[in-house]
């Protein structure tokens, strides 16, 4: 069904974003696109530009912002111990390749996870607006409509994810409602309300059983239609064990 | 012609805001805004006439109405339905409706350049946006549709540069239910990015012009279509904060659901607030963000406002319940009985004519929810038909009933447009109709933003700009139209550059004129003044110029530009 | 000389002693505490790097990066009042205009500015010159002379803005103008003579009364640059020229902020700093222009006229997520130039809930028992600096009789 297409186009984070962004941005020649400061590197910092063409064929229009935040815990003087590995994206823009392909958005995405002294991760990921880049992962590939906002927590009392917000993709459009995944049970206990957008604009509820069967309960409204499978942990491992890779190692 | 022209002068004088006879006030015998004792006098048949048509079509009456007028008073109710079907009446309602929904402004959020238009287009643009909510409502006013339709219907209206730029499909007229296209250039269609049916309320066009600012979480368009379509107005309540529980976000967000001053409003503005995140924009500025609709966003409200949507109480299975929710609500029709009849009348409705807004609302409701029902009532009234007041009028009276308007800078374009063939433009830019480097406001029209409210009263600002609007399409008619065939002119139909005062042909002109601009004949002292200023300009300027002279003046005249 | 000087048909704003005023508005909510409201350590957020300082009695804080600030407080200081701590009541952009600007809530009202200059006793040219910002005036329509923000009048006025037009059309000779308008004008006397009781009445006598200045009015135009205000300096001198001249009562220009930028700074409150960089940049301008010009008593025209500087709002103390502030209901006001009591404060903020104290009028210090201050006690100030009865108007809110001299 349309719910597992969604879900076999990939866990929509931020990081692919980036990637796709800085793929484009690391072509950037002198004043094309212009940055506002003239002395930034590589893909970073905050450019604006209606229209500029690289010797080497890229094309830049719109505008963006890109700021990240790598700090390693050894040099972290404000906040000893502690690691940062922070990213944001404001974007506006439309980016071409000389080979042709595109990548185009609009929209605001962020990460930022924190490294604790005890070992401990808590990250906090942002992909808002819309976002298409040829080639890339298969849901950014294609073109995603997101407002999605991801936790991710390790510690003592385990490792878990939150999910709220939605995925909008031309199979279908999902929204999670106060979704939770609790690794430490049967890897990957998902709760809470997945839901599905009938293209007329009726939501079909998944409410999550919190079982270790995958199964939930699909409502619309106050109708039970059944029971349905799904694996949104399988979509998501991998994604969240990247986040747990700090960015100075 | 001659001879109906002699009738006519026979059967009426001129003035600014002729009145019938008190005696007869037909207007006070029948509809729903009849009182007991009058204290008005109605207008006479031929001003009725003209002050119907500049309301129902944006122009003056054309001569053979007039003339049906003059034969028979009667023949101006059949005149008022041709009216009501016409397109004409589809413009006018938009451009009524356009002073109170405030979305002809002269920049968005995206620009033309944002999709790759030439700069050239920016009027354009911006007027097509601006245009398609208030054309959909004038759509289903004209169509015979009942006026919930506005708020449920899964079709809007788009021209070819609103096809091209947003998610739109053109779709028949049949599908859509319609006889007719909604105007030259425009169409049905139907939005192709998942936004569920809601007719007006699932517009780009009206929530481009009401977005929301990120800290705002859509309250403001919740409060918008509160206004515009309930006339429940959150905003109107002055309110005193109890700022120091408000200082953190926590406790600020929190206020909304605890603090009195607050829970008031919030309690029913924030689950509608919910129901607008399919238009939420995580970049107000981003053109992909603004274009479509973002039906997975529909429940963002529960992350950003802590409620599901609903509708004053009533849960929403999301926002494809919402239309329907205004549709069923009560005040969704006695707002717009107040906003028609408000445009009609050229005033604000308040809480003052609460009765006799009841009894517009039971017209409505008798027409089966058919807006010609409502305005047929409202054109009955006693106070829309006053040319005058009687001793026994109120000083409120004397405030609130218009007896005679100004017409507003779009009836002005339309009606010198559609006797000169003269239309003020700029650039492409309709200069009547913005503010960026146009006149519209100076003109007494509101655009919008920093000005929202009609000017009623003339201004220096205001005869100046009519005093160029005539100069200019008066040059246009003798330039262009007299350069024509006689048969192929538009208005000077009659003479040539060599009739002088002197011939038959000359008078017959001018009180042809007379009909066409004033809707009424010329006096006997009019002719007389024209005739000599046509001979004074014709010596020192020639032909053309006197011609111009006088069209000059017939649209200076205030018997063109009231009514 | 112009021929409506010579004529004496028209009397001169100033000469009988009505105070002339020159609104400058700050669309979108400016954040007093950035500038002319000190809250450095209370729980006001602010951009880093404010330092405190005064002049003239004035504290206020700024930057390095802001020069024009300190220059503004240190030359226009001495007479420059500011009132804090006005509560508009509402946190929306559009009723917060209407609040600021009229006293209510309500659509309909009629701003100071219109009513001051409807209010005049003689028959200016211009009663009041609206160029660019908000603007409300439902029973003054007739008072009020649109401009445009980009100079439309004199486009107007010189026939440009109809041969300059899409469709190729000649103006009359002025001979054949001439006589047209003297026709118009006729028929418009005769109307407004039968026009009768009510409204047909009023907007005929409305008309007449506007046709009567256009003559003038187009013979001022090819005399004055209507269309130099490229900024709300440059639109200012126009408002001041035009009070030079005696013809106008009251004006309003609008300051949208840096480069335009608005000042609805939700997610950028380092905007504020610029803004009022140029904001304070403008007014020592305009002052200066003021200064420079000559009053109808002889005196320079600064001593005539007073120039009210609002905002439709302030701005939330804490910073938000996106690093900028949002709205918040209370805000200040300024006054400058004739009739303000100089180096003058009025109210101030709660440092732990930046609310607005309640303040004594007459002498402007906080106190308990006195008035919290809400925009009609800016509008009886307003009128009283005018030299229009407040009470008339605002019975149930006195003028901030400390903002007034003497």
């Amino acid at each position: 069904m349309a719910l597992d297409e969604v879900l076999s186009a990939g866990a929509v984070h931020g990081l692919p974003v980036f990637a796709a962004y800085e793929s484009y941005l690391e072509h950037r020649e002198g004043t094309c696109p212009s940055m506002e400061d003239p002395e930034s590197e590589g893909p970073y910092g905050v450019w604006q530009t209606d229209h500029c063409e690289t010797g080497a064929g890229y094309v830049f229009e719109g505008f963006g912002l890109y700021l990240v935040d790598c700090t390693d815990p050894a040099d972290n003087d404000m906040e000893p111990g502690v690691g940062v590995d922070s990213r944001g994206l404001v974007s506006q823009y439309r980016l071409k390749a000389p080979d042709g392909a595109e990548m185009e958005a609009g929209g605001d995405c962020s990460h930022e996870c924190r490294f604790d002294v005890d070992g401990g991760v808590s990250c906090f990921d942002q992909v808002g607006g819309s976002y298409r880049a040829d080639g890339r992962e298969p849901w950014l590939d294609v073109g995603v409509e997101a407002s999605l906002f991801v936790t991710h927590e390790v510690g003592a009392d385990g490792r878990r994810t939150t999910i709220d917000g939605g995925i909008g993709l031309p199979a279908a459009d999902i929204s999670f409602r106060e979704v939770e995944v609790d690794w430490e049970e049967c890897d990957g206990l998902a709760t809470g309300t997945v839901a599905i957008r009938d293209p007329s604009g009726w939501w079909f509820s998944l409410v999550l059983s919190g079982d270790c069967s995958g199964y939930g309960e699909l409502w619309l409204g106050d109708q039970d239609l059944g029971q349905i499978c799904i694996d949104l942990a399988g979509t998501l491992r991998d994604a969240v064990a990247g986040w747990e890779q700090p960015c100075w190692l | 012609m001659l001879a109906l022209i002699a009738t006519l002068l026979a059967l009426h004088g001129c003035g600014p805001a002729p009145v019938g006879d008190s005696g007869t006030a037909r207007a006070t015998d029948s509809g729903p805004g009849a009182v007991a004792d009058p204290v008005t006098i109605p207008l006479d048949d031929l001003a009725l006439l003209r002050r119907r048509s500049l309301d129902l079509t944006g122009l003056p009456p054309e001569p053979d109405q007039v003339a049906a007028v003059l034969e028979d008073p009667d023949a101006i109710e059949a005149i008022i339905e041709d009216m009501l079907r016409s397109p004409r009446w589809r413009l006018r309602f938009a451009d009524m409706m356009a002073e109170q929904f405030l979305t002809r402004v002269d920049s968005f959020n995206a620009t033309v350049e944002s999709y790759g238009l030439d700069p050239s287009q920016e009027y354009r643009f911006e007027s097509s946006v601006g245009t398609e909510p208030l054309l959909l409502m004038a759509t289903i006013a004209s169509a015979d549709r009942p006026w919930t339709d506005v708020v449920t219907v899964d079709w809007t209206v788009a021209d070819d540069m609103l096809l091209e730029i947003w998610p739109l499909q053109e779709i028949s007229l049949e599908e859509a239910g319609l006889s007719d296209a909604p105007a030259e250039g425009w169409r049905p269609a139907r939005y192709t990015d998942g936004r569920p049916a809601g007719g007006l309320i699932m517009t780009n066009g009206l929530w481009w012009r009401y977005w929301s600012a990120p800290a705002n979480y859509n309250r403001g368009r919740a409060a918008a279509l509160a206004r515009l379509l309930l006339c429940e107005d959150f905003l109107l309540r002055p309110i005193s904060f109890d700022a120091s529980s408000l200082l953190d976000t926590d406790s600020l967000l929190d206020a909304t659901s605890s603090e009195p001053a607050c829970v008031g409003c919030h309690n029913s503005l924030d689950p509608l607030a919910a129901a607008f995140y399919g238009f939420w924009w995580f970049d107000i500025y981003a053109e992909p963000e603004m274009t479509r609709y973002h039906p997975e966003r529909e429940w963002l409200g529960a992350y950003y406002l802590g409620t599901s949507p609903e509708y004053f109480g009533t849960p929403l299975n999301g926002p494809v319940e919402l239309g329907p929710a205004v549709a069923d609500d009560p005040r969704f029709l006695r707002c717009t009985t107040r906003r028609v009849a408000g445009g009609l009348l050229h005033r604000e409705i308040t809480d003052a004519d609460q009765s006799q807004v009841s009894a517009w609302l039971d017209a409505f409701r008798d027409a089966d929810l058919r807006v010609g029902g409502l305005v047929r009532a409202v054109l009955a009234s006693e106070e829309y038909r006053a040319g005058a007041l009687l001793d026994t009028a109120s000083e409120d009276d004397e405030v609130a009933i218009q007896t005679l308007r100004m017409m507003s800078p779009d009836q002005l374009a339309d009606s010198v447009e559609a006797l000169t063939g003269f239309r003020w433009t700029e650039d492409g830019f309709d200069q009547l109709g913005n503010d960026d480097l146009g006149y519209r406001i100076l003109a007494g029209g509101v655009d919008g933003v920093a000005v929202t409210r009609p000017q009623r009263d003339p201004s220096v600002s205001q005869q100046v700009v009519l005093r160029l609007l005539a100069q200019g399409a008066a040059d246009f008619v003798v330039t262009s139209d007299l350069a024509l065939p006689a048969e192929e002119r538009r208005l000077l139909t009659g003479v040539d550059g060599d009739t002088t005062s002197a011939d038959p042909a000359f008078v017959d002109q001018l009180e042809t004129l007379h009909l066409r601009f004033h809707g009424r004949p010329a006096t006997d002292d009019a002719l007389a003044e024209e005739t000599a200023l046509f001979d004074a300009v014709a010596a020192a300027d020639g032909t053309a110029a006197a011609w111009a002279a006088v069209i000059a003046l017939l649209i200076r005249d205030p018997a063109f530009w009231t009514y | 000389m112009p021929g409506w000087l010579l004529s004496g048909r028209r009397a001169r704003a100033g000469t009988s002693g009505e105070g002339r005023l020159l609104f400058v508005f700050c669309t979108g909510g400016w954040d007093p505490t950035e500038c002319i409201a000190p809250m450095l350590g209370t729980v006001v957020e602010n951009n880093p790097g404010l330092v405190e300082a005064s002049a003239h009695g004035i504290p206020f804080v700024t930057t390095e990066e802001r020069p024009a600030v300190r220059e503004f407080f240190e030359s226009c200081g001495d007479r420059l009042a500011i009132v804090h701590g006005v509560e508009a009541r509402s946190v929306a952009h559009d009723v917060c205009l209407r609040l600021m600007l009229t006293g209510s809530t309500l659509p309909g009202g009629n701003d100071w500015p219109s009513t001051v200059a409807a209010s005049s006793s003689q028959d200016l040219l211009l009663p009041m010159v609206h160029i660019s910002g908000p603007s409300y005036a439902a029973d003054h329509s007739g008072s009020v002379v649109r401009v445009g923000a980009s100079g439309q009048l004199s486009r107007l006025l010189d026939g440009s803005g109809m041969t300059d037009g899409d469709l190729a059309v000649d103006l009359p000779s002025a001979e054949a103008a001439s006589r047209v308008d003297a026709l118009v004008s006729g028929r418009l006397q005769a109307a407004a003579a039968g026009g009768g009781r009510g409204r047909a009445g009023q907007l005929l006598d409305l008309a007449a009364a506007a046709d009567g200045r256009i003559a003038d009015l187009i013979e001022l135009g090819g005399e004055l640059d209507l269309s130099g205000g490229q900024d709300f300096v440059g639109q200012a001198a126009i408002a001041a020229e035009l009070m030079e001249r005696g013809l106008c009562r009251t004006a309003m220009v609008e300051f949208e902020g840096w480069q335009g930028l608005s000042w609805d700074t939700h997610s950028d409150l380092p905007l504020q700093g610029h803004h009022f960089n140029t904001l304070m940049e403008g007014l020592s301008s305009i002052m200066a222009d003021l200064d420079a010009r000559r009053g109808s008593r002889g005196g320079p025209l600064s001593d005539e006229v007073t120039v009210v500087v609002l905002s439709e709002m302030g701005r939330y103390p804490r910073i938000n997520s996106r690093g900028g502030k949002d709205h918040w209901t209370f805000t200040s006001a300024m006054f400058l130039g004739a009739g303000v009591a100089g180096g003058t404060v009025v109210g101030g903020y709660d440092p732990e809930a930046f609310t607005g104290f309640r303040v004594d009028l007459t002498t402007g210090a906080l106190d308990d028992g006195g008035v919290a201050l809400v925009p009609s006690h800016l509008g009886a100030t307003i009128y009283a600096l005018a030299g229009e009865d407040p009470a008339a108007a605002l019975p149930d809110h006195p003028p901030i009789a400390a903002v007034i001299d003497g």
